[in-house]
C-alpha cells in the first residue's frame, strides 16, 4: 500500500483513458445518425433538430470528435502511460499532464458546439474555427514538452522504438496542424487545397498510425511474452514512413487540376508506403511466432493481431487507389469514407482497446470485470467494421463506374442513388454494431473501475 | 492471463521492479536488457521483404519517367442530344409546348448566340445554372449547339 498513498503517477493516462471513452460514445452516435440520414433523410429532421443534426454539420462533428476526441486522446493516454514505463521513470510535470485532459475536452465541446451552430474553416478534419485551432496547438505543445522532458530525465539508456514513434509523431503532430490550419485564410483555390490535403492526409499518417504502431510495438512483446523479432525491421519501418509519408496531401487530387509531376510526387511515395507497412507487420508476424495458440485466449492480443490485419488491408488499398486509374473510379465514392474507417477504426482504434485493456487494470489494480463482455465487443467492432467496409467499397465502385457513364448528374444520378439503398442499410446495420460494441467497452470498463475502487476503499476501512 | 497483471506492477523504483520480477520468476533478461520489460531480437531481414524493396524502387523509377496524364473527358459524353435528355428534358420539351420551362423549339430566334449563353451559364429565375446542373465547359457548348437547332 505504500506506493498507493502519494499520488497516483498514472492519474493523467487515467483521466485522458476515461474521457476518450465518453467521445467514443458521442461520435459514434453521431456516425449513426449520419448513416440513418443516409436511408431516410429526414431522419431526425424536425424543430431545431432539423438545424443543429443537418448532415453538413453533424459530418464534421462526427470525424472531429472521434478523431480528437476519442482517438487522440486514448492516444495521449496511452503516452502518458508507455513512455514512463519504457523510461522506467515517473511522468515529468503530472500536474500539467492532468490538467491539459480538461482543457482538451473543453476544447472538443467547444469545437462540436461551434460546429453545431453552423461555422466551419471547411478544412477536413480541421473544420474548427482559428480561436480553437490555437488552443489546440498550445495543448499539443504542451503534452509534447511533458512527453520530451519524461524521456530527457530517463533511467534507461536504450530508446525503444515506440519510444521513436512517439517522438517523431509529436513533433509531426504539431508541425501539420499549424500548416494544415493556415490555408483556410492564407490561400485560395488549387494551392490550398493541396494544403488542405497534406493536412488530412498527414494527420492520420503521422499522428494516429505511428502512435498506433508505436503502441503496437508496445503491447505486441508483452501480450505475447515473446521478444520483438527484429530492432533493425522496426528501424527501417520508422524512418521510411517518416520519409514518404508528408508527401502523400497530392494524391487526393490525383486526375485534378494539379501538374502531373506533382500527382507523380504523390504517387510515388504513397507506393513506398508498402515498405514501412510491410516492415512493421513482418515484425508483427515474426514476434507472434510460436505464440498464435495463445490468441483466441486473449482479447487484447485478437485486438492487436486484427487490426494489425485491417492496417495491412487499409495499406495495400492506398497505394493502389492513389493511382491514375483506380483514383478515376473511387474518387468521390463511398469507397473512400470506408477506406477511412479501416485505419481510424479496424486498426488504430483497435490498438487503443488493447492498449486500455491492458494498461487499465494496471493502473487500477483490479481485473476487468468481464471477460465474455471484452469477447462480445470484439466481435461486434470486428463484424460491424467487415459490414462497414464491404458495404461502402461496393457501394463506391458502383457509384465511380456508374458515374464514368454519365451518371454524375441529373435524372440518372438520383436513381444510381437510390439504388445504393440496400447497402446503405447494411451500412447503418454496421454502425449500430459498432456502436453497441463500444457500449458494451465502456459497460465493462466503467464496471471495472467501479469495483477497483470499492475494493480501495474496503481495505482503506479495514486498514 | 490473469497472473499477467500481477508481474508488471506499477511499481516506480527500478530496483524494486527488478526485485519483484526476479521474485515472480519472469526471464531476468527482460529487465535487464530491454526496457519497460521488452526484450528485443535482432532477427535478419527477411528476403521477401528485401526483393519488395528492390522491386519498389525499381517501379518508383518507371513510373517517375513513364506515366501520363489519364484523359477523362470521353467524347461521348459531350453529346448535346444525349445531354438535352439527361439534364434537360425533366423541365424542357424540345417542342414549344412548355412543361416546368419553357419549350424550346425555336429559342434560337428569341435569343442571340450571347444571350443563350448568359442564360445557360447564370441560370435565369427558377432555371438553375448548367454547371450548376453539373455540366462542364465542353458539354454546355455541345448542348447549346444542340438547342440552337431546334
Ligand atoms: C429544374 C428545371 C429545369 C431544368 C433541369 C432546366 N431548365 Fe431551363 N428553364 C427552366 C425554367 C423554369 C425556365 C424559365 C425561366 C424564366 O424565364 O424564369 C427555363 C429557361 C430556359 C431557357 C430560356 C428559354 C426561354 O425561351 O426563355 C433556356 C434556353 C433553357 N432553360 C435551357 C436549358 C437547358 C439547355 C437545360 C439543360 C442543360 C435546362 N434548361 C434545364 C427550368 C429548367
Amino acid at each position: 500500500m505504500s506506493v498507493k498513498t502519494e499520488i497516483d503517477p498514472f492519474r493523467p493516462a487515467k483521466i485522458y483513458f476515461y474521457s476518450s471513452l465518453f467521445w467514443l460514445g458521442a461520435g459514434l452516435t453521431y456516425g449513426l445518425i449520419l448513416s440513418l440520414k443516409f436511408i431516410w433523410p429526414n431522419f431526425l429532421a424536425y424543430g431545431p433538430l432539423q438545424i443543429i443534426l443537418q448532415y453538413g454539420r453533424i459530418r464534421p462533428i462526427h470525424t472531429n470528435i472521434v478523431l480528437f476526441g476519442w482517438l487522440t486522446m486514448a492516444n495521449v493516454g496511452a503516452l502518458f502511460y508507455i513512455i514512463p514505463k519504457l523510461c522506467r521513470n515517473r511522468l515529468s510535470f503530472p500536474r500539467l499532464a492532468y490538467g491539459s485532459a480538461f482543457i482538451w475536452n473543453a476544447v472538443v465541446f467547444a469545437g462540436t458546439v461551434v460546429l453545431t451552430l453552423g461555422y466551419t474553416t471547411t478544412t477536413e478534419y480541421a473544420e474548427w474555427p482559428l480561436w480553437i485551432d490555437i488552443i489546440v496547438v498550445l495543448m499539443f505543445g504542451a503534452i509534447a514538452f511533458i512527453c520530451f522532458a519524461t524521456i530527457a530525465n530517463r533511467n534507461e539508456k536504450q530508446l525503444y522504438v515506440s519510444l521513436w514513434y512517439f517522438m517523431g509523431s509529436l513533433i509531426w503532430l504539431i508541425g501539420l496542424y499549424i500548416i494544415g490550419n493556415l490555408p483556410y485564410k492564407m490561400l485560395s483555390g488549387v494551392p490550398q487545397f493541396l494544403i488542405f490535403w497534406f493536412y488530412g492526409h498527414n494527420v492520420i499518417g503521422l499522428w494516429f498510425t505511428t502512435v498506433g504502431v508505436g503502441i503496437l510495438y508496445y503491447l505486441l512483446p508483452l501480450l505475447t511474452k515473446n521478444p520483438l523479432y527484429s530492432h533493425k525491421l522496426s528501424l527501417i519501418g520508422f524512418w521510411t514512413i517518416a520519409t514518404f509519408y508528408v508527401w502523400n496531401g497530392p494524391h487526393h487530387l490525383q486526375n485534378g487540376p494539379i501538374p502531373l509531376w506533382l500527382m507523380k510526387a504523390g504517387v510515388i511515395p504513397s507506393v513506398m508506403l508498402i515498405i514501412p507497412v510491410w516492415s512493421v507487420l513482418a515484425n508483427v508476424f515474426g514476434t507472434l511466432k510460436g505464440k498464435w495458440h495463445a490468441v483466441p485466449h486473449n482479447v487484447p492480443l485478437m485486438f492487436v493481431v486484427v487490426g494489425s490485419i485491417f492496417y495491412l488491408i487499409t495499406c495495400l488499398q492506398g497505394p493502389f487507389h492513389s493511382l491514375q486509374g483506380p483514383s478515376s473510379v473511387i474518387k468521390f465514392s463511398d469507397w473512400v469514407p470506408g477506406h477511412a474507417h479501416l485505419p481510424l477504426f479496424g486498426a488504430f482504434s483497435f490498438i487503443a482497446f488493447a492498449m486500455m485493456y491492458y494498461a487499465i487494470p494496471k493502473i487500477i489494480d483490479h481485473d476487468i470485470h468481464s471477460k465474455k463482455l471484452m469477447g462480445a465487443h470484439f466481435w461486434f467492432s470486428v463484424v460491424g467494421m467487415f459490414l462497414f467496409a464491404f458495404s461502402t467499397w461496393t457501394a463506391g465502385v458502383l457509384e465511380g463506374l456508374a458515374w464514368i457513364e454519365g451518371a454524375q448528374y441529373g435524372m440518372q444520378f438520383v436513381e444510381m442513388l437510390v439504388g445504393m439503398r440496400p447497402l446503405f442499410i447494411i451500412r447503418a446495420i454496421a454502425g449500430a454494431l459498432m456502436l453497441v460494441g463500444q457500449m458494451i467497452f465502456v459497460v465493462n470498463l466503467a464496471v471495472t473501475i467501479g469495483k477497483a475502487r470499492n475494493a480501495q476503499k474496503g481495505q482503506e476501512n479495514s486498514a | 492471463m490473469s497472473d499477467e497483471h500481477h508481474k508488471d506492477k506499477d511499481s516506480i523504483d527500478p530496483s524494486e521492479k527488478l526485485k519483484e520480477q526476479k521474485e515472480s520468476g519472469e526471464p531476468i533478461q527482460s529487465t535487464d536488457h530491454g526496457p519497460g520489460g521488452i526484450r528485443m531480437g535482432n532477427a535478419k531481414i527477411p528476403p521477401f521483404l528485401m526483393i519488395t524493396y528492390v522491386v519498389l524502387a525499381l517501379w518508383a523509377f518507371g513510373y517517375a519517367f513513364t506515366a501520363v496524364p489519364l484523359n477523362q473527358v470521353s467524347e461521348a459524353s459531350a453529346d448535346g442530344e444525349a445531354i438535352f435528355q439527361q439534364s434537360c428534358l425533366g423541365c424542357h420539351n424540345v417542342t414549344n409546348e412548355p412543361s416546368v420551362g419553357p419549350g424550346l423549339e425555336g429559342v434560337s430566334e428569341r435569343y442571340d448566340n450571347e444571350e443563350l449563353q448568359e442564360i445557360l451559364v447564370n441560370g435565369i429565375g427558377e432555371m438553375p445554372s448548367l454547371p450548376a446542373l453539373g455540366l462542364n465547359t465542353e458539354q454546355i457548348k455541345a448542348v447549346k449547339e444542340y438547342i440552337l437547332e431546334l
